[in-house]
């Protein structure tokens, strides 16, 4: 059955039709809300709450865009209200970063720079929330998640030419708050 | 090519493919400018780390947590939509009538007025009897008078007298 039918039958009340597309996608929106919050507990939060709301609102979902990109744009709405409400809330849990599969580290060197290599990826992420909501939000959505250019240009609703200006500031931004030499490969503050 | 120029190239470098020519005048700028040389690195550097985010898996049981949520959130039956939309229709429906009940005052033609003998027979009485009272006048030229009174349908005000 292709998507398109299933979310037709969601639209009609079926519980399994969506349970269909819930199985679809919780990963996407898991991994779009933890990028954000950096918290395994708080990202699955938000996801549950990204899918009550998109079940609440299928009914408007018009099926001239795809209900990927749609569901993206409930997800990231959500995702803004929320960093909107913690943004005083500085505190980053960064702990979960350590989550995944575990590097077996044949020796100590090789240790040593895996942690090296972990810490500057905090740094990175720390650097990351600090930038403004809507630069953090579209390189999020593409350095992070790896969404196409296309799709941010869709979830965002923005033309291209701000999507290329948006992008460009962002990563300034963010190379500026980095001490350049930390961010180089092998490099150390 | 100036350095600002070559830093938006270089951040849509990593998006979409550049053209021919201005991928051959950026790697000329880079060739000759250290700054953005590092640039480049950098932000290829920073895209490299973004990317590398090791993120987990959701929590077990996502549907079954999800499905309870929603079983006390339920959703906006496609009833309901239509409910809230007629709701809305009242309203509108209420302001429609009422305009059309007006337009119907202002522009439907009022009542005739009704001469003597219509109303006469309208109040089912016989107008002969008036007629009757005009033919009985002795006078012939009251009684011509009075008939040709009579038979103009136009209120007796409304009539207007000629000049001398």
């Amino acid at each position: 059955m292709d998507e398109r039918t299933i979310v037709e039958q969601a639209r009609r009340g079926r519980p399994e039709a969506y349970e269909e597309l819930v199985k679809m996608y919780n990963q996407k929106v898991f991994h779009l809300a933890f990028s954000f919050v950096r918290d395994r507990a708080a990202a699955d939060d938000l996801a549950q709450e990204v899918f009550i709301k998109a079940y609440q609102a299928l009914a408007k979902f018009r099926a001239d865009s795809e209900f990927g990109t749609w569901l993206y744009r409930v997800a990231v709405n959500h995702i803004k209200d929320h960093l909107r409400k913690t943004a005083r809330r500085k505190e980053v849990s960064l702990d979960e970063l350590g989550e995944g599969p575990i590097v077996v580290a044949d020796s100590a060197e090789e240790r040593e720079r895996e942690r090296e290599e972990e810490e500057r990826r905090r740094l990175v992420f720390r650097v990351l929330e600090t930038l403004p909501p809507k630069y953090r939000l579209i390189l999020t959505m593409r350095d992070v998640q790896g969404l196409s250019y296309d799709e941010v240009a869709k979830v965002l609703g923005l033309a291209p030419g701000t999507v290329d200006s948006r992008l460009h500031r962002a990563r300034k931004m963010l190379r500026k708050k980095l001490a350049s030499p930390v961010n180089r490969e092998g490099g150390r503050r | 090519m100036r350095c600002r120029t070559a830093e938006r190239w270089i951040s849509r470098d990593l998006d979409r493919p550049l053209a021919r020519g201005v991928r051959e005048a950026l790697e000329a700028h880079l060739a000759v400018c250290p700054e953005c040389r590092a640039m480049a690195s950098d932000v290829r550097c920073l895209r490299a780390r973004l990317g590398e985010v090791r993120c987990p898996e959701p929590l077990p049981h996502f549907w079954t947590r999800l499905e309870a949520r929603l079983t006390a959130a339920p959703a906006a039956p496609p009833q309901a939509i239509w409910l809230r939309w007629s709701l809305r229709a009242i309203p509108a429906s209420l302001a429609l009538i009422a305009g059309f009940l007006g337009a119907m005052v202002v522009f439907l033609p009022g009542t005739a007025e009704t001469n003597t003998s219509q109303a006469l027979l309208f109040g089912e009485e016989n107008p002969i009897v008036e007629t009757r009272t005009i033919l009985d006048d002795d006078k012939p030229g009251n009684r011509d008078i009075a008939v040709l009174f009579a038979s103009d349908e136009r209120p007796a005000g409304s009539i207007r007298r000629p000049r001398p």
